[in-house]
């Protein structure tokens, strides 16, 4: 249900480097990338076609600008590896198989149908989910312990879907001038993936970050709509939502998910006023209980 | 012999019955609802219930909710309906009074006992480490398309023509 990328990048870099930054204005950061970079233009910078592996600034720069899906993806190859470094998945290779067959299902409504969706279940009793650019997506085994059915699952997978698909992530990177920041160290000739890490921050510290509330509302509402699309019962999320709030909010299980969600009682009364009485002729979709893959 | 069986039908609705009633759960009103006799807005219409009632949750079936209101029962949206913390009073209580309630009182005599066990915390995640090889194992996992649409088959899955959700205007 979370995850965010923001990045600290401004507080590592000044603590953590030893170069000095200058904060340039995004147009003269933009002349600062390098002329070899053959797919872009000095008057429309972000457009790059190709993923440039090696120089961070223009990974960001094409992933936000939303032309180099390959360099969206690589950004969330790095968040993600450094969550599994945190939280290793559940060595499970039935469970992950399940999750993934639920999400791809799912993530198939979407709008961004091709992206190359993984998913898995990460060992921890947390109850949370995460999401990266790029098509990465991971629930707690202790949020998977809460869910009773298939449409729960989907309902759950849905909201982070909903997360990658409007790049409410790379947009939080976007806000906090990555992009200048960013540029600035490509100028440098930081390379590489370490640098990439210096973009993003701290380890996977960006998962821990909040998204603006509007985010996680809309992430609710198209979570809701994708579960119902791909045929589940559309009250699945709303269902968990109601499983979330009887957990007392002291519980540091819910620790870190109370910090960057917003209540799940108030998720659940906007999924109450933004589904109204719109869904009442929507043939009923399925619960698959049966088939639901519980942990041992 | 019929009187029997009709009487062990009885029996057997009245202990279905009642074992529903002992786990209903309670649920309060978070809209005025008009509650029907089956789950369906085409449905006959029941009565009316103001924002804040307290009802007696039986079922669940789809977004509807069988809910026990006194001596009757009939059927509400189930998003319409608050389980969590719904022993608590809150008749007038509006978004805010209940995000206060769900993140900010402590409610000690509900807190569980976490000692030991592992979570993952802001530090857990700000001193992680990339896991390559946690890598290539969710990649392996990982589904073609294909496969995904057999497993919805599998399921009877049918796929629905559903418009995305305006936000509400109290979002804004």
């Amino acid at each position: 249900m979370k995850k965010t990328m923001i990045s600290l990048l401004l507080t590592t870099l000044s603590v953590t480097s030893a170069y000095a930054f200058d904060l340039n204005d995004l147009n003269n950061v933009l002349k600062q990338l390098p002329s070899n970079n053959t797919s872009q233009t000095t008057d429309n910078i972000g457009d790059t076609t190709k993923s440039n592996k090696l120089d961070p600034a223009a990974v960001l720069l094409g992933a936000i600008k939303g032309t180099s899906v390959d360099d969206e993806i690589q950004i969330g190859r790095q968040v993600s590896g450094n969550l599994l470094g945190a939280s290793p998945l559940v060595k499970d290779a039935k469970l992950q198989n399940y999750v993934n067959l639920v999400g791809r299902w799912v993530a198939l409504q979407s709008e961004r149908p091709d992206l190359p969706w993984q998913f898995g279940v990460i060992e921890s009793n947390d109850i949370n989910a995460f999401s990266a650019p790029g098509g990465f997506v991971f629930i707690t085994k202790g949020l998977y312990k809460k869910l009773n059915n298939e449409s729960d699952l989907a309902g759950v997978l849905g909201h982070e879907i909903a997360h990658v698909v409007r790049k409410h992530q790379l947009k939080i990177l976007q806000q906090s001038q990555i992009i200048g920041l960013g540029a600035d160290a490509l100028g440098r000739e930081v390379k590489g993936q370490a640098a990439l890490q210096n973009l993003i921050g701290s380890g996977a510290e960006i998962m821990s970050r909040k998204l603006d509330k509007s985010a996680e509302f809309e992430a609710d509402r198209m979570g809701l709509v994708l579960a119902a699309r791909a045929g589940y019962d559309a009250y699945g999320l709303p269902t968990v939502l109601e499983e979330i709030g009887h957990v007392a909010p002291g519980d540091s299980s819910v620790a870190l998910l109370f910090k960057t969600h917003p209540a799940p009682d108030v998720r659940f009364a906007m999924l109450s006023e933004a589904v109204g009485d719109r869904l009442d002729n929507l043939p009923a979709g399925k619960e698959l209980a049966n088939r639901f893959y519980r942990i041992k | 012999m019929i009187y029997r069986r009709e009487l062990s039908a009885l029996l057997l609705s009245i202990s279905i019955f009642s074992s529903a009633a002992i786990a209903a759960t309670p649920g309060v009103l978070i809209k005025s609802e008009t509650i029907y006799a089956l789950p369906s807005s085409t449905a006959k219409p029941i009565t009316k219930l103001s924002k804040g009632s307290t009802v007696n949750v039986l079922t669940k079936q789809g977004g509807w909710l069988q809910i026990g209101v006194g001596a009757s029962k009939g059927w509400v949206r189930m998003l319409s309906v608050r389980t969590s913390g719904a022993v608590v009073s809150n008749s007038g209580a509006d978004l805010a009074g209940i995000a206060q309630m769900a993140t900010g009182k402590r409610q000690p005599g509900q807190i569980v006992a976490t000692a030991g066990v592992r979570g993952l915390s802001e530090e857990d995640l700000k001193s992680a480490h990339y896991s390559a090889q946690g890598m290539s194992e969710l990649a392996s996992y990982q589904v073609s398309t294909n496969t995904a649409k057999s497993f919805a088959k599998q399921g009877k899955l049918i796929k629905q023509s559903i418009a995305y959700l305006p936000a509400p205007v109290d979002s804004q």
